[in-house]
């Protein structure tokens, strides 16, 4: 006889539920609708069934208490196709807070591994966690392999905080980790990172491994706790709901938990700071159940969000405490996959809807279940995280590298040096894009086709590179008679300099100089590459308002 | 109808610029045959390749800037100051014309099936006849011609007779550069009516593009209506028409309605507002011409646009700081003056303006920049409402109306027969996205600086403003869609 003593404990829990079904309907009929959200169950909306949402979960919850309940695969399956998300609990009326399901799920599955019901896959992370202190069943001393010299970030002692990058970003969305020490070494924080990070533990908790979960719990509690530094940022939502919540009943300690947001969020307050994406976005955000509903961090990353010039933030409609659920959580990105990027596709699609072009997130397991729900046909639909948008968004030092060899004539070298100065004039331009800048001896021998000399701007991700000769495929060519160049190179400023750009471009003069383009590429690409900007910024588009 | 000369005047000092030879019926009916006949050379060239030809052309518009800009302000009075602005929008334009082929590449198409053998492509209409107002001298008649070299249709584009030289200098250029296909384009120098039924009777003509007031584009469709009629044969006892469809499409008059709500800096709006209604004289078909204004900022507003307005210098066209240039002709200052009489007889305030300088000949005629008050109880029946409101004023006279509140300002914008364009001012974010839904017009503006260059800005209307109806881009209206079916790979087998 199978005995559910953890599920018995919420039998009220379960009495209580009132069968309403405002955790899984839609439309007007819902009582919650008037709070603008409807079907709140993402694994519902996906499978269809009853049996998916709470008000079908607490059902057969209710069986299961009574005699004679046979456990057989089709159970143990339903058992784990819940997010453990939390949105039910949000529309449900039937008790102040709701009647918290995810709870009963957590009981019904500590149940199941106490009456040994312990699926293989489940097991085989167990065994990942204890030998290698990761689920992923890499090896421990791989852990921070996608860092350089990692070792340099281990001076716990002196650092003011302490990052904890978590098993899904260390192994798996490695981008995340780096964006966020990127970010945060160009901020100028003083942070270090755990040479002896180990799991936080929420799968084992997600899967019912309750004491294996309060082993680990309290061993890494107190390996925190021996550390100088008691401020630890969390770029893992997961890893934060975890210290947070999970280890609150363990916990005595007066260690501090931020998510990455809210350090930055305060961080902003006294140190402001511009971002600026390159090209116009529209940007959405993703509320990651652990970091929203779960921990109640909803303003922060939108703050942050706002912080970025040349976007448009757009909310989708179900947000906040009504956001739906990636389909990553509650262990069903590992235990049903398929399952997982179904949800995904559902919640890209609300963002599609909205004509997002960059949905972001705050959570690793979101970043990774969303990017792998992208319809093919998004057109350029993007998942990124929070860290890697601001990040992408810092306003490096651009370099310069000229090498000399090859260029035949005096003026060529010197404009090249010339240009070297500036690297900034190419900001615009996405890397990769590479541009000719072709110096003809008169317009006849531009119409002819006939160049002097020529060198091409290589935009690198840091920096530019100017190399002597035309690129092989360039993306358009400047064109620049001698005349003009030797009069450019005069002058004393990057304003001046684009001054006098606009002016050989707008009027032209055989005699005194000219400048001219030829586009390679089709003109939208090209805008998108970010030549108008640079063409603006460099004089040749007029500004409006001068020109009248 | 013999050959004639045409004496081109200096609309500021009224002397003669040249003379030049006019079109008869008979040279605009071999000119039309020419071109079609070499309207495959230009479809032997593709998209791309035409469109490089046209940026290159871009660069010549640049090395000749001075001396076009001196004709344009010579021939058509503009202001030297606005035919900066002139030259601008058309060298960009070309400069940039491969932007449009977005709109015309082939559209592969998925059946419900999820089957791929239908697509969408863009072909060129045909033989297009053009016709070009006066207000323009280069930019409207080289983009028609522009536009349809750019499709692939030949073109032949009549400028206005009162200012075709600057238009015959860029053809010439064109020819200069042994523009590839140039064969296939032609200018017609036709003054009067007839000119446009030369073009409407013959056959090889497909398209008619016309840019005019919105009655003269009636009217034209009236003569086409008798030509079909004439052309019925009764022989089989049933009238068939033996004269064939053509294209029509008017650009026409605007009587842009412009927003100033209470929630905007009054002295940055006023002077955005001033360069949209006064520049070039008011000349423009999507000048602001209705000005509506919050009632509370009104009297304030008023202030801040008489302000700005004294600061508008006007004389010789040919002075960098000169803002407004003298009247394209005697008809347009009759006009003005007409529309402020009228507006009086309503009890009109006259905020400033309303003074004319007439030398008694076809040149150099002014009218200061003209603020009349339109009560806004007047606008309510349109039949009865004062011509200034009712109809474009294609000079420096502008209305200025009193909004009780968004929701009025909204409905005054719109008891209109035109729709071009609708501008708004507003930092309100939620009222925004309601004025670009209940706007009656074809391009709307929030919150955006006048005169603007961007390739991406459209032509177009509603109402009596275009037709057909819609904001557009000329190359669009010149292609036709064909569809297309191909089951070869799926047939293939059991045809065989």
């Amino acid at each position: 006889m199978v005995k559910f003593s953890e599920v018995e404990k919420h039998s009220d829990l379960i009495q209580i539920c009132g069968k309403c079904g405002d955790c899984a309907t839609s439309g007007t009929q819902l009582s919650t609708a008037k709070r603008h959200v409807s079907e709140p169950c993402p694994v519902k909306n996906v499978l269809g069934f009853e049996a998916y949402d709470a008000r079908g979960r607490i059902l057969i919850l209710k069986r299961i208490l009574e005699n004679n309940f046979k456990i057989d695969d089709g159970f143990l399956n339903w058992a784990y196709t819940c997010t453990e998300c939390g949105s039910c609990r949000e529309t449900c009326l039937a008790i102040e807070g709701g009647i918290d399901t995810p709870l009963l799920m957590d009981a019904l599955r500590q149940d199941l591994v106490k009456n040994n019901y312990r699926l293989k896959k489940h097991e085989l992370i167990l065994e990942s966690i204890r030998k290698h202190h990761n689920p992923y069943n890499e090896p421990l001393k791989e852990r921070f392999a996608f860092l350089d010299a990692a070792k340099n970030y281990f001076d716990v002692k002196n650092a003011d905080y302490i990052l904890y990058i978590g098993c899904t970003e260390s192994y798996r969305q490695q981008n995340i980790a780096l964006a966020t020490i990127e970010l945060l070494e160009h901020l100028g924080i003083n942070f270090a990172i755990l040479e002896e990070e180990n799991c936080c533990g929420s799968i084992l908790r997600r899967y019912g491994y309750e004491e294996e979960f309060k082993e680990l719990a309290k061993s890494n509690l107190t390996y925190l706790n021996k550390q100088t530094t008691k401020k630890i940022i969390f770029p893992c939502a997961g890893c934060l709901r975890t210290f947070k919540l999970d280890y609150q009943d363990y916990n005595s300690t007066d260690l501090q938990f931020f998510h990455l947001t809210e350090f930055l969020e305060e961080f902003f307050k006294t140190h402001p700071y511009n971002f600026k994406l390159q090209n116009h976005k529209k940007i959405g955000y993703h509320d990651p159940c652990h970091l929203g509903r779960h921990v109640g961090v909803y303003e922060a990353p939108r703050t942050l969000l706002k912080l970025l010039e040349n976007s448009t933030f757009i909310e989708l409609d179900a947000l906040r405490n009504y956001s739906h659920c990636c389909g990553a959580g509650g262990g069903v990105k590992s235990s049903n996959p398929d399952l997982a990027v179904e949800i995904a596709k559902n919640r890209n699609a609300e963002a599609l809807q909205k004509a997002i072009d960059i949905l972001v997130s705050a959570c690793p397991f979101c970043e990774r279940n969303l990017a792998d729900g992208i319809p093919e046909n998004a057109n350029g639909f993007m998942v990124v995280d929070i860290a890697e948008i601001l990040n992408k968004t810092i306003q490096k030092e651009l370099s310069t590298e000229i090498s000399h060899l090859g260029v035949k004539s005096e003026i060529c070298k010197q404009y090249m040096k010339f240009l070297g100065q500036y690297p900034e004039i190419f900001s615009d331009l996405i890397p990769g894009s590479d541009m000719d800048f072709a110096i003809y001896d008169s317009f006849d021998d531009f119409e002819e086709e006939k160049t002097m000399d020529a060198f091409h701007v290589l935009r690198k991700e840091e920096g530019v590179e100017i190399i002597p000769g035309k690129a092989d495929d360039a993306d358009l060519e400047l064109a620049l008679s001698k005349e003009a160049i030797a009069k450019l190179i005069q002058t004393k400023s990057k304003e001046d300099y684009a001054t006098r750009f606009g002016d050989f471009y707008n009027d032209p003069s055989f005699e005194e100089g000219w400048i001219d383009f030829l586009l390679h590429k089709r003109t939208k690409t090209l805008i998108d590459m970010g030549y108008g900007k640079f063409a603006e910024a460099a004089g040749i588009l007029e500004d409006e308002e001068d020109a009248l | 109808m013999s050959s004639q000369e045409l004496e081109i005047k200096n609309k500021y000092t009224g002397e003669i610029i040249d003379r030049i030879p006019a079109d008869t019926p008979e040279t605009i009916q071999a000119k039309i045959k020419r071109i079609h006949r070499n309207q495959e050379k230009l479809r032997e060239m593709d998209f791309v390749e035409r469109a490089q030809i046209l940026s290159k052309f871009a660069t010549r518009l640049r090395f000749k800037k001075k001396q076009l800009k001196e004709l344009i302000v010579a021939e058509g009075g503009l202001p030297i100051k606005y035919s900066e602005w002139e030259i601008a929008i058309v060298s960009n334009g070309f400069k940039f014309c491969e932007w449009y082929y977005q709109f015309m590449e082939d559209k592969e198409l998925t059946s419900i099936e999820g089957e791929k053998f239908a697509k969408i492509v863009y072909l060129p209409e045909g033989l297009a006849a053009c016709v070009a107002p006066r207000n323009t001298p280069l930019s409207l008649p080289l983009y028609q011609l522009g536009a349809n070299y750019l499709v692939g249709n030949a073109a032949i584009v009549k400028p206005s007779t009162a200012c075709p030289l600057t238009m015959i200098e860029a053809y010439s250029m064109m020819e200069e550069a042994e523009t590839p296909g140039i064969d296939a384009l032609d200018i017609a120098i036709a003054p009067g009516r007839w000119a446009v039924d030369e073009f409407i009777k013959n056959d090889l003509i497909k398209v008619f593009l016309s840019i005019s007031s919105s009655h003269t584009a009636k009217d034209i469709l009236v003569s086409y209506a008798r030509m079909l009629k004439k052309s019925v044969d009764k022989s089989m006892g049933v009238p068939m028409y033996t004269l064939p469809f053509k294209k029509f499409v008017f650009e026409c008059a605007g009587n842009d309605a412009g927003i100033i709500m209470d929630d905007v800096n009054l002295e940055q709006v006023a002077k955005w507002n001033v360069d949209a209604s006064y520049t070039n004289s008011g000349q423009q078909c999507f000048s602001m011409k209705r000005i509506i204004v919050h009632r509370d900022v009104y009297d304030e507003y008023i202030e801040c646009v008489i302000r700005e307005m004294e600061k508008l210098k006007y004389g010789d066209p040919m002075d960098p700081d000169v803002d407004i240039g003298p009247l394209g002709s005697r008809k347009i200052l009759m006009m003005m003056e007409v529309m402020v009489a009228d507006a009086k007889k309503y009890d009109a305030k006259i905020y400033t303006g309303a003074e004319k300088i007439d030398t008694g000949k076809d040149y150099g005629l002014f009218y200061k920049p003209t603020l009349v008050e339109i009560k806004p109880e007047l606008c309510e029946d349109l039949s009865k409402a004062p011509f200034l409101w009712r109809e474009e004023a294609f000079g420096p006279v502008r209305s200025v109306t009193k909004a009780d509140s968004f929701e009025d300002a909204i409905r005054l914008a719109n008891a209109s027969n035109y729709g071009m364009r609708a501008v708004v001012y507003t930092s309100n974010l939620e009222r925004i996205e309601i004025f670009k839904k209940k706007l009656e017009a074809a391009n709307i503006y929030i919150n955006a600086r006048p005169m603007l260059t961007d390739i991406t800005v459209a032509l177009g209307g509603i109402k009596d403003s275009a037709y057909p109806p819609g904001a557009k881009y000329y190359p669009q209206e010149l292609v036709y869609q064909k569809y297309i079916m191909d089951q070869t790979a799926k047939n293939l087998d059991k045809i065989k």
